[in-house]
């Protein structure tokens, strides 16, 4: 069935495992050290970038998409996409709510940590 | 594959999945698909006249204008029981788990589904969570309609947690059954059954599987949320604790919505089945039904906002939400033009399941006409929450959704069972649904247009005549379906010998044996062309050498 | 297919080959775990819409979580889906030993993992630091801060329930591989138990940013 003979007789290294496995602790630094900084909005996608790019790096190459057939590839990137419709549409309607309508809380100074 | 042992005269095939193993061991341990697929047959078909007898005695209070025959706190749980069961215990596992589960493995020349002991699981999760619901509504039962809308669902006296875990094992279930679909098609295809020869009941089950994985989940955690909310008083979606009940909505409807295509892409894809069985033609516009089917499930999750447009969303989101839903009528267009291109010129045959066929092309092209209003804002917001929404969804669930579980049910009976229903009792049992539907809904347009709201125990006295003939229209529906069941028993036992082929189909579930034998398929079938290649001379020269069939 | 002699002890009678079936049960699993990211992917949303309204309180009431619990964490669940995937190489490898003690350190990691969440969670008691209406922190007393967390609590204590079934697979698998019955040339439980307990790290991934690291 489908190219999965191929895949299914081919291991990977230990070298590749070790690689990722020490990018995975330098992006964690990364995110980590990014919450000491000042970059309001920008943090939020920057931390959601290197969180996507860590799961990727976990799906690709400890769950083996890397080397897996095409459908798996596809089931992942269709979850992606059906999670990102369910929070973009609902998080577009309370952005652009009509602002005397939402309760919001207090805006206050957000202390450095 | 074995043909019948005497062609031209039909046999009852021994030994089939039904008897070759007869202890209750035998079916409640069963890893055969067919045998879970009866078994569901038998659980949807129990939630189907409970929900039904509950919507006749709500049916009956209404004859009257005030207080009658149930309390109002009786009428407010009778409406959420007849809503949960019909929508998660009857609607959403009929077409998929029964006829899904019976067929799919064999249409695509699979001897199982990918993982059986799932399947089993499947049932049992839906059995488990049936009985919790049920035993939950009857205890202290819900009074929040099925849809549960918070802040009311979270702060009611009456006891809605079992009905939340209940509906939670349910959907379990229903994602249980999506994954199965999804593998069973990718890998368990026999040779030559390429992508583009799947039956399109294959691919509408397909696409029902995409829907029921992704979007289940969702109403999972949503109602656990409600649930949690109710029994220890987080205020998730409480906006007397700051929280927000649209994003209740939000997340409640980015299941329920799609949650109608669970309901009727499996029921679409039995219409294409039967339409090309009995007009004798080939799939008109194949590819376009096929692809049709993933695009609805696919636009299906951009539309959800529609049931928030009165409802504190932004008027922007309403505006994209509106725009988006309009979507659905496309695809479902493209279905409905090239249905009618197969039956075109075609050699038709007014049978019971292609009676039901006409019965849902016409429902569901009203029924989606009446949809595409309301997806528009400003019509919306006065015919919101009236007997027009509740007319409006009957005619997709019931009129769509039904008729095609019910021309299913006629056209595979023979391939189940064995043998054939009375052909006059199902006609007849047909004009009554159908009569009994129109009769009970239409004048539940006219009253939602009138001002109507839905849900509601007492009414103005001038809406009683439009309310006394949709309560008739109701008796007439139920007498149809007593009478459906009444014959169909009856056949089990006496009805007529079917043999393999009785519609002389193409479709390639009926190359095997009637019932079924236990293995299917005796070796692994090979697969040359698409389903109900009726122009194709090797397709009517195998039905005549292995199956005896003298038609053309 | 009856007829078809079954020489392959693990493979189930509807399928053709091993190839065939290992492919259905991955693809099963990525299709089980796409459903599971859905499922988390409602509380994100609920996180994320009650961000967008209470914008700053949500960030003072981030700022009482202990990011140094959080960020251990982060680096022993990484590490975790490191030693898990090595405990899968060593099995193709054939060497089972070497196997058995990644697998069996995963676990560890899985108990330490628990243990720091235990700790925190004890922390945050301590500081009034309660979910929903037994919200009662001291520093802190602004709308928005219990809806914070309230869902800090849901989504690390499903996450947290994830954690404990991930441990009671990779257990299982353990013995399996123990007994001879998943071995090079059938690793399918292992592999199947190890994409769960990636599936927790991946979550895990995106709650950290989202809980510990508003600013
Ligand atoms: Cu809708």
């Amino acid at each position: 069935m489908e190219s999965s003979e191929l895949s299914y007789e081919h291991h990977p290294s230990l070298v590749r495992y070790v690689i990722v496995w020490l990018a995975l602790l330098v992006l964690t630094t990364l995110t980590w050290r990014l919450a000491y900084g000042d970059h309001g909005t920008a943090g939020l996608v920057i931390g959601m970038l290197i969180a996507t790019t860590k799961a990727t790096l976990v799906a690709l190459f400890f769950m083996h998409l890397w080397d897996q057939s095409g459908v798996n590839r596809l089931v992942f990137v269709v979850a992606l996409v059906y999670a990102g419709i369910l929070m973009g549409l609902t998080v577009t309607d309370v952005a652009t709510r009509f602002t005397p309508a939402v309760a919001r809380g207090p805006t206050l100074p957000v202390p450095k940590r | 594959m074995r043909p019948s042992s005497e062609p031209n005269s039909p046999v009852y095939h021994q030994p089939n999945y039904l008897g070759h193993e007869t202890s209750v061991r035998s079916w409640l341990l069963t890893h055969d698909h067919k045998r879970i697929a009866i078994m569901f047959l038998g659980g949807v078909l129990t939630a189907f006249f409970a929900g039904g007898v509950f919507a006749l005695v709500l049916r009956i209070k209404l004859l009257v204008p005030g207080k009658f025959f149930i309390s109002a706190l009786a009428y407010n749980r009778l409406f959420t029981l007849h809503g949960v069961t019909m929508v998660f215990l009857f609607l959403v596992p009929a077409v998929p788990s029964v006829f899904g589960n019976f067929f799919l493995p064999i249409m695509i020349g699979a001897q199982d589904v990918a993982f059986p002991r799932l399947n089993l699981l499947s049932f049992y999760l839906y059995v488990t969570g049936a009985a919790i619901a049920l035993f939950g509504m009857i205890w202290n039962g819900a009074d929040t309609g099925w849809t549960f809308y918070t802040p009311y669902s979270t702060t009611t006296p009456t006891d809605i947690v079992p009905v939340l875990l209940g509906v939670f094992l349910v959907g379990f279930s229903s994602i249980v059954t999506g994954v199965n679909f999804i593998v069973t098609v990718h890998t368990l295809r026999a040779p030559g059954m390429t992508w583009m020869r799947l039956p399109l009941f294959v691919w509408g089950s397909y696409a029902t599987a995409v829907v029921q994985v992704v979007a289940t989940p969702v109403l999972g955690m949503t109602v656990l949320l409600v649930a949690v909310e109710h029994a220890f008083d987080f205020g998730i979606f409480d906006p007397a604790r700051g929280g927000d009940p649209v994003l209740f909505e939000h997340l409640f409807w980015f299941y329920s919505h799609p949650a109608v295509y669970i309901m009727i892409l499996p029921a679409m894809g039995v219409i294409s089945e039967v339409v090309a069985c009995f007009s004798r033609k080939n799939p008109f516009g194949y590819e376009a039904i096929a692809f049709s089917s993933l695009g609805i499930g696919f636009v299906g999750f951009l539309t959800w906002g529609h049931h928030l447009f009165v409802s504190g969303q932004s008027t922007f989101d309403a505006g994209v939400f509106g725009v988006l839903s309009m979507l659905v009528a496309v695809f479902s267009a493209i279905k409905v033009f090239n249905w009618v291109g197969i039956m075109y010129k075609g050699s038709v045959s007014f049978k019971t399941p292609l009676a039901y066929v006409f019965g849902f092309l016409f429902l569901f092209v009203f029924g989606g006409m009446t949809g595409v209003a309301l997806a528009t804002v400003l019509l919306d917001v006065p015919w919101h929450d009236t007997y027009f929404v509740v007319a409006h969804f009957h005619f997709i669930m019931v009129g769509a959704s039904l008729m095609g579980f019910l021309a299913a049910l006629h056209y595979w009976f023979p391939k189940m069972f064995g043998r054939m229903y009375p052909e006059r009792f199902g006609i007849a049992a047909f004009f009554l649904v159908f009569l009994g539907f129109l009769v009970t809904f239409i004048p539940q347009f006219l009253l939602g247009n009138a001002g109507m709201p839905r849900r509601y125990y007492e009414y103005p006295a001038h809406f009683q005549p439009l309310h006394v003939v949709s309560t008739v229209g109701s008796w007439l529906l139920g007498l149809g379906f007593l009478l459906i069941l009444a014959y169909l028993v009856w056949s089990l036992r006496w009805g007529e010998i079917a043999g393999p082929n009785p519609w002389g189909s193409e479709g390639f579930e009926w190359r095997t044996p009637s019932p079924v034998g236990p293995e299917n398929y005796d070796e692994t079938p090979v697969f040359t062309h698409r389903p109900h290649a009726y122009d194709l001379v090797e397709a009517a020269e195998y039905r005549r050498r292995e199956l005896g069939d003298e038609r053309d | 297919m009856t007829e078809a002699t079954h020489l392959e002890p693990h493979l189930a009678h509807h399928y053709q080959s091993l190839a065939q079936q290992t492919h259905a049960a991955r693809l099963g699993m990525w299709v089980f775990l796409g459903s599971e990211a859905l499922l988390f992917a409602a509380l994100f949303t609920g996180l994320t819409v009650y961000r967008t309204l209470n914008g700053s309180v949500f960030a003072l009431a981030s700022q009482h979580l202990s990011v140094a619990f959080g960020t251990a964490n982060t680096f022993v669940l990484i590490t975790s889906s490191f030693t898990v995937v090595l405990s899968l190489h060593f099995l193709q490898a054939g060497r089972k030993g070497l196997s058995l003690f990644f697998l069996v350190f995963t676990i560890a990691l899985a108990c330490a993992f628990l243990t720091i969440k235990a700790f925190e969670w004890l922390h945050d008691f301590s500081e009034g630091i309660f979910p929903g209406p037994y919200y009662a922190q001291k520093e802190l007393q602004l709308p928005g801060a219990a809806m914070f967390y309230t869902f800090y609590y849901l989504m690390t204590g499903l996450h947290g329930l994830h954690v404990v079934a991930g441990m009671g697979v990779l257990a299982w698998c353990t013995g399996l591989v123990a007994r001879g019955d998943c071995h090079a040339g059938y690793e399918t439980p292992l592999e199947l138990g190890a994409m769960y307990w990636h599936l927790v790290d991946i979550i895990w991934i995106f709650l950290y940013p989202l809980l510990y690291l508003i600013t």
